[in-house]
């Protein structure tokens, strides 16, 4: 019985402080609540600050990126209307070009065209001077030999002339001819600037009279004598023919080289270049 | 000229008209030179001769049979084309039986006289007199292959009459062969004397055919959306294969004489030559080094040493030849300072000796010739437009395209007495090529 009054004098102000807790938890909840409710309410309205800050942060960063994307589209029209300017300017030197290495052509065949009548001009005047040269009146005696200090005897063909004459007797299809006229530049003016010319006729007369061996020599020769003359390259580039065309494929590429080392601005060497690999066929 | 024979008074009743056709005989043949007065000179026989400057004349004797009026007009037509013999055609009539009266022939202007008949086995017996030494100069069976009036059928009469030309100058005729053209943008062919037009089956575009020598296969120009390519095509068995593989431009074929070789244009940055062989064992190489200019329709010299075609590199097209190795161009055609003549199609002369091209003359195209020998040029025609000239395999006459009537067509030419005469009618035609000569017996 003790113990029961002892156990309920302990529990009375548990009970009193527990229940006087209470009334001072709800007072203080009320107060918690009404203070979370101010938080609530301040929490609401930095959040809607907050997201009205955002908002404007989002609106100037939208506005940046649409600057940005405007200065960009800007530097994409200029660049494309730049890079349209570099292509059109392109295409321009490009056709400028095309037309000064075709006006460059055109000119270098009238300089060849020009070489062609020159040494035709060069022809006749050789003719007239020897014309000139003839006696004027012949003598009564025909048998009588010219009078000395009297009469001229006439002159022979200059080396264009007798170089037009070569040439005539090749269209002629007169090969022996055709070559004893170009001998006779290399035996009588051995120091003309026609030389060269004369002997590489020399190689096509025997090429077109079917002489292989003997054009491939005299081919050889115009490498060999006169190096650096127009007629070399070509020289070089029939002799390589000529081996081609009898199945002597690794000789004939040996001199296709050679052209195209040597002589690498001429046409021989494009034409070369073809059998080399090294240019489109 | 259709006049009557002579041989009939001898078998019948003299006519008034038949001696009113032998005085216009007789008077027209006054104009054609005899050149066949055979005659018997200290041992040494003169017959009949030829020479370029004189047609002597041939009178075809008429003849029997179904299609004796076909047969005889056909190769009386054939010589006739071929300028080199004026002929003689008598109305049909009663053919001269027993020995012919040659003193009267020679009178009439003849130096040969054609007896045509039909054999047993269905052929054509030919017998050619000689007019002026009275005697037989020649006698042939000839087969007449196919159905009648067929085309091969013709064309064994063409092979007469080219052989029968053969006989009385020297030079075979160029009756058996065709001509190959472009007819609204397709390929067509017709026979030498203007009959037998008909496309060639099979093919869709095309430009600027050629015929291979051996006169069955032909190349030429097929154009496509993505460029043009070069296409050879075998006529008989009908077969065609592309022979050019490269993008771009392939075009103006060239077969070399030989026939194993074929000549080509070919780029997109100006074009070059290139040259293959037709089997295809090795790769193209090339043959002009035009540095960004055009170089293009190029032909052969007949020993296919030499290649002539046309250029720009000179500013303007011009007519070049090279070795056919790419060596040693030369400018063909002379050319003044300032000179912007448009010279273009060469066509190299079977016999070598000329290149036949069009040139600018007064604003339009006329068809020039110059020789390889003198460079001397001759023009041949002034009427109309004139271009695309192809030879005759006698290297004597060319087919051209004109449009002096109007239209398109193509026309013959005999390159020495200046004749025309029109090969194709009907609807434009142009870019002829004229085939080697051909036969049955191919």
């Amino acid at each position: 019985m003790s113990g029961l009054l002892i156990r309920r004098a302990l529990l009375a102000p548990v009970v009193i402080l527990t229940t006087g807790a209470c009334f001072a938890t709800r007072n203080d909840v009320r107060i918690l609540q009404m203070d979370l409710q101010a938080s609530r309410e301040e929490m609401r309205a930095g959040l809607a600050e907050s997201a009205a800050r955002d908002a404007a942060n989002r609106r100037a960063l939208d506005s940046t990126l649409a600057g940005i994307a405007r200065g960009l589209a800007l530097v994409s029209d200029t660049v494309r209307s730049m890079h349209a300017t570099t292509m059109r300017l392109r295409g321009d030197v490009r056709e400028d070009l095309t037309v000064i290495r075709q006006q460059l052509i055109t000119v270098e065949e009238r300089v060849g065209a020009s070489a062609r009548r020159i040494q035709d001009l060069r022809a006749e005047l050789e003719a007239d001077a020897a014309d000139r040269a003839a006696p004027v009146t012949a003598p009564k005696d025909s048998t009588k030999p010219p009078v000395a200090g009297g009469t001229t005897a006439p002159a022979g063909p200059g080396p264009a002339q007798l170089y037009q004459m070569g040439q005539d007797q090749l269209r002629r299809g007169s090969w022996g001819s055709a070559r004893g006229a170009f001998n006779e530049i290399l035996s009588q003016f051995p120091s003309s600037d026609i030389v060269p010319d004369a002997l590489f006729a020399i190689g096509q007369a025997f090429e077109n009279e079917g002489n292989g061996v003997s054009a491939d020599s005299v081919y050889a020769l115009v490498v060999q004598r006169h190096p650096k003359s127009d007629k070399a390259p070509t020289a070089l580039y029939k002799r390589a023919t000529a081996l081609r065309v009898t199945g002597q494929a690794a000789a004939a590429q040996v001199l296709y080289k050679q052209i195209v080392d040597q002589y690498p601005r001429s046409d021989a060497a494009v034409l070369a270049e073809g059998f080399l690999g090294t240019r489109k066929p | 000229m259709n006049v009557r024979s002579p041989e009939m008074p001898a078998l019948g009743q003299p006519r008034r008209s038949t001696y009113v056709g032998l005085a216009v005989l007789a008077a027209l043949s006054l104009g054609v030179p005899t050149r066949a007065a055979a005659q018997e000179q200290q041992g040494v026989r003169i017959g009949l001769t030829y020479s370029g400057s004189s047609r002597p004349g041939l009178y075809v004797l008429p003849m029997r049979g179904q299609l004796a009026d076909s047969i005889r007009r056909i190769i009386a037509r054939d010589v006739d084309y071929g300028d080199r013999v004026g002929v003689i055609v008598p109305d049909s009539g009663t053919p001269p039986t027993g020995a012919l009266n040659y003193p009267l022939y020679a009178r009439l202007g003849a130096a040969a006289v054609l007896q045509l008949s039909v054999n047993a086995g269905g052929g054509l017996h030919v017998v050619l007199h000689e007019v002026g030494a009275g005697r037989v100069m020649n006698a042939r069976d000839f087969p007449l292959v196919g159905s009648s009036l067929s085309a091969d059928w013709r064309r064994s009469l063409h092979e007469v009459s080219d052989e029968v030309e053969r006989w009385i100058t020297g030079v075979a005729g160029v009756s058996a062969t065709r001509v190959l053209f472009v007819r609204g943008g397709t390929l067509w062919q017709v026979d030498a004397d203007g009959a037998g037009s008909q496309p060639v089956a099979g093919v869709g575009s095309a430009l600027g055919p050629v015929w291979h020598p051996n006169g069955t296969t032909v190349a030429f120009t097929e154009m496509l959306d993505e460029g043009t390519r070069v296409v050879v095509r075998d006529l008989v068995r009908g077969s065609a294969r592309r022979f050019t593989y490269d993008p771009g431009s392939n075009s103006s074929p060239a077969f070399s004489p030989d026939g194993r070789t074929l000549v080509f244009s070919s780029g997109s940055d100006g074009t070059d030559l290139f040259s293959a062989p037709l089997d295809g064992s090795s790769a193209p190489y090339r043959v002009t080094v035009g540095r960004g200019t055009t170089n293009s329709q190029p032909t052969f010299a007949p020993d296919g040493r030499r290649l002539a075609f046309t250029t720009s590199r000179l500013g303007r097209p011009e007519i070049y030849i090279t070795d056919s190795d790419g060596a040693n161009p030369e400018l063909l055609t002379t050319s003044g300072f300032g000179d912007q003549l448009y010279r273009a199609d060469p066509a190299w002369s079977p016999d070598g000796r000329f290149v036949a091209f069009s040139t600018q003359i007064e604003g339009r195209f006329q068809i020039a010739t110059i020789g390889l020998r003198d460079r001397a040029v001759k023009q041949h025609t002034i009427d109309g437009v004139n271009e695309d000239p192809s030879w005759a395999p006698d290297a004597r006459h060319l087919v051209f395209t004109s449009s002096r009537t109007g239209s398109k067509q193509l026309w013959v030419l005999d390159t020495e007495s200046g004749r025309l005469r029109q090969l194709t009618q009907g609807p434009a035609s142009r870019m002829a090529a004229w085939s080697p000569r051909l036969s049955n017996a191919r």
